[in-house]
């Protein structure tokens, strides 16, 4: 159906990429703090609820049913001819993951509401919890750094992690094939989604809040002239510390609606082009330091790649295989030349920064008679 | 027993690849302290000096590599390159610049140009068909290297020559930049571009030669190094920029020399030190200690970022801004 082109995978992608773009917001936007190492945030989330949120689903069916945990791993000496010396073990190992997850782990969640219910809180305060400690490390590098260097490192950093640590390392991920996530309920998309648009809602209103409180305030002044911030008595390294944990944990947050929706995915999914171009790309393009810029950015940007993605092969469709292949870098070209036209056209963006809503002048000095 | 002093020809591999991120990173620092840009798409402006080699192999060179496409190789990525890089900084970067756009919203430009160029070049090889290669995308080009006796060794051609290329280029371009006046011109512009400005000096051209430079020294390396790597794809700049970048902060981001240094010393720490630590891990301390084997050779790159981390720790200017006299001093006093 030509109106059905927005999947629900692209759904989940604008859901996901929502909450990146205003946690990067947050950041480069009103506290001019350059993050290029976006994806690593991100992935925490993922990871949360793959390499460790699996090995705590498998504990847990040991510890619950440990006939079930029994029964697992004498298919998987049957079947793999591998020996595992725990359900734990069998669930992080890339070869057994699959089938300890999909048949031993799933079914028995599904039994078991309860279980999901703490098993779910608890990855949500894993995600958190990682991602917090991450932008603790990020930090310690933006409160010394200069913009240029602070943007290389964190690139650095980033890619580091997710392309060679994570992707070497089989017992973090899975290594390159990467492990399948936590399913907490049957139709596990649409519970990413409702769960995303939860998340999109909350970090929108927090966003919002944040960015016309005095706290907001404080951030812009420490982006515009750190100095002159400092000299007005506000702490500039523990406003950047408190912006770069908090849009730390709002950015796994996404990764871990992204994973629960796609489930299985490899740790070299998170790259760079992915989740943390991409997001700059949005927030360049919807405007910097404006929430709603942030969100418009990403939504137009998504159902123009949608409709390119959708339309450039319907276009090629019935011409040479080389204009079909030829289509489907075009996408990715024209992604690049939109940045390029925004950044000379309008490098404010769509929505460009407003002075910051506070109360009417005239209003205070009715209170201060009162 | 477990080796731990690598052999000559891994010792002149390794040698090869960090004079290569020597040439990378040198040209990196040379556009970032010109025109003030950190440029991501560097690396990809390499790997056009990798397309070229391949391109060579496959329409003239493909019964045998004679030393000529060493020397025809070079010379073609030195001008693809240079002038792809002078065109992106005259038709995307100094438009952009002259716009106002501030230091990040100019990385953010190279990004999209890293994007647009690797998307084309990847099309491309997939599109063309070979003269004699079946096909283009994801070729090894190791099999071209012709292996040269020398010292007892077996090097491969590229090895050699790499480090050579390195060497001569930097003289040369050290002559240009002190002997001629366009390069006194150009350091001039470095120091201060305002006042090289009034003092008659075309700043602008001085810009578009330095990206023209720094494109082709990445075009050399490029074409250079693509016979050590997996394949030619282009997509293999994806992690090599961050070596590179790891270069340039170790150099100094400021000085075109110190980033020849710390591109060199990133190269050798990845290659050599990775493969020493990896021997003696798992020659004698896991052996010993009870523990397991863990192949750090993988891991390479973590030495780049952990080079990165301990110069700006105690250097954060990098390796140019310290201060080496006294240094010197302080260490002959003790």
């Amino acid at each position: 159906m030509e109106f059905l082109i927005f999947s629900d995978t692209w759904l989940i992608l604008l859901i996901a990429y929502i909450i990146t773009t205003i946690s990067l917001n947050l950041e480069a936007g009103y506290t001019g703090i350059p993050n290029f190492g976006k994806a690593v945030f991100v992935f925490m989330g993922a990871w949360a609820a793959q390499g460790i949120g699996i090995r705590l689903a498998a504990w847990i069916v040991e510890k619950q049913d440990p006939e079930l945990a029994q029964k697992a791993l004498e298919f998987l000496k049957d079947h793999l001819g591998q020996d595992y010396p725990s359900l734990v073990a069998a669930a992080a190992d890339t070869d057994a993951n699959r089938i300890v997850a999909n048949q031993y782990i799933y079914p028995f969640l599904q039994d078991h509401p309860m279980v999901v219910a703490m098993l779910f809180i608890a990855i949500v305060l894993i995600a958190v919890g990682l991602a917090a400690i991450m932008g603790l490390i990020a930090s310690y590098a933006a409160l010394r750094l200069r913009e240029e260097y602070l943007a290389i490192l964190l690139l650095s950093f980033s890619e580091l992690m997710v392309m060679v640590i994570f992707r070497q390392t089989e017992s973090l991920n899975g290594g390159p094939k990467g492990l399948w996530a936590v399913k907490f309920v049957a139709d596990n998309r649409m519970f990413a989604i409702i769960f995303g648009l939860v998340v999109v809602v909350l970090v929108y209103l927090y966003a919002e809040r944040l960015a016309h409180s005095p706290m907001g305030r404080a951030m812009r002044a420490v982006r515009d002239d750190e100095i002159a911030a400092g000299v007005y008595g506000r702490d500039v390294a523990r406003i950047r510390l408190k912006v770069i944990i908090v849009s730390s944990i709002i950015a796994s947050l996404a990764g871990l609606v992204y994973i629960e929706a796609n489930l299985a995915a490899q740790s070299l999914s998170f790259d760079r082009v992915y989740w943390t171009f991409f997001p700059w790309a949005f927030l360049i393009l919807g405007g910097m330091a404006n929430n709603k810029g942030a969100v418009l950015g990403v939504i137009v940007f998504m159902v123009l790649r949608r409709m390119i993605d959708y339309g450039l092969p319907q276009l090629a469709a019935g011409h040479s295989a080389l204009i079909q292949m030829g289509a489907a870098y075009l996408s990715n070209i024209l992604v690049g030349l939109i940045i390029l036209l925004v950044l000379y056209f309008r490098p404010q963006g769509i929505l460009p920064e407003k002075p910051s809503k506070t109360l009417d002048f005239g209003e205070i000095l009715k209170q201060e008679e009162a | 027993m477990v080796e731990i002093i690598p052999s000559g020809v891994f010792l002149m591999s390794a040698i090869a690849y960090a004079a290569a991120l020597g040439l990378l990173s040198m040209g990196l620092s040379l556009t970032y302290v010109t025109t003030r840009v950190a440029n991501f798409a560097h690396a990809t402006i390499g790997m056009l000096g990798a397309i070229v080699m391949l391109f060579l192999i496959d329409r003239v060179y493909y019964e045998g590599a004679s030393y000529k496409l060493f020397i025809l190789g070079p010379l073609l990525s030195f001008i693809v390159a240079g002038v792809f890089a002078m065109i992106m900084y005259l038709l995307v970067m100094k438009p952009l610049q002259d716009k106002g756009n501030d230091v990040i919203g100019l990385m953010i430009a190279t990004f999209a140009i890293d994007i647009i160029l690797l998307n084309i070049l990847s099309f491309l090889l997939n599109a063309m068909t070979g003269k004699h290669l079946p096909k283009l995308y994801g070729v090894n080009i190791g099999p071209w290297d012709p292996t040269i006796q020398c010292c007892g060794l077996e090097l491969k051609a590229s090895n050699f020559v790499l480090p050579i290329a390195a060497v001569l280029l930097t003289f040369i371009f050290h002559l240009f930049l002190t002997k001629t006046k366009f390069g006194v011109a150009m350091r001039a512009t470095i120091e201060n571009p305002n006042l090289a400005a009034v003092m008659g000096v075309n700043t602008n051209l001085v810009y578009t030669v330095s990206w023209f430079v720094s494109g082709a020294l990445a075009g050399v390396a490029g074409s250079l190094i693509a016979f050590s790597l997996k394949d030619t794809s282009p997509n293999s700049s994806a992690l090599i920029i961050v070596s590179v970048f790891a270069g340039s902060i170790v150099g100094g981001l400021t000085s075109i020399y110190w980033g020849l240094v710390g591109g060199f010393i990133v190269g050798l720490a990845e290659k050599l030190l990775t493969s020493i630590i990896n021997a003696l891990y798992n020659g004698y301390f896991a052996p010993a200690l009870g523990l397991p084997e863990i192949a750090i050779i993988n891991y390479e790159k973590v030495m780049s970022l952990g080079l990165v981390i301990i110069v700006l720790l105690f250097a954060p200017q990098g390796l140019a801004g310290v201060d080496w006299s006294k240094l010197k001093q302080k260490i002959l006093r003790r």
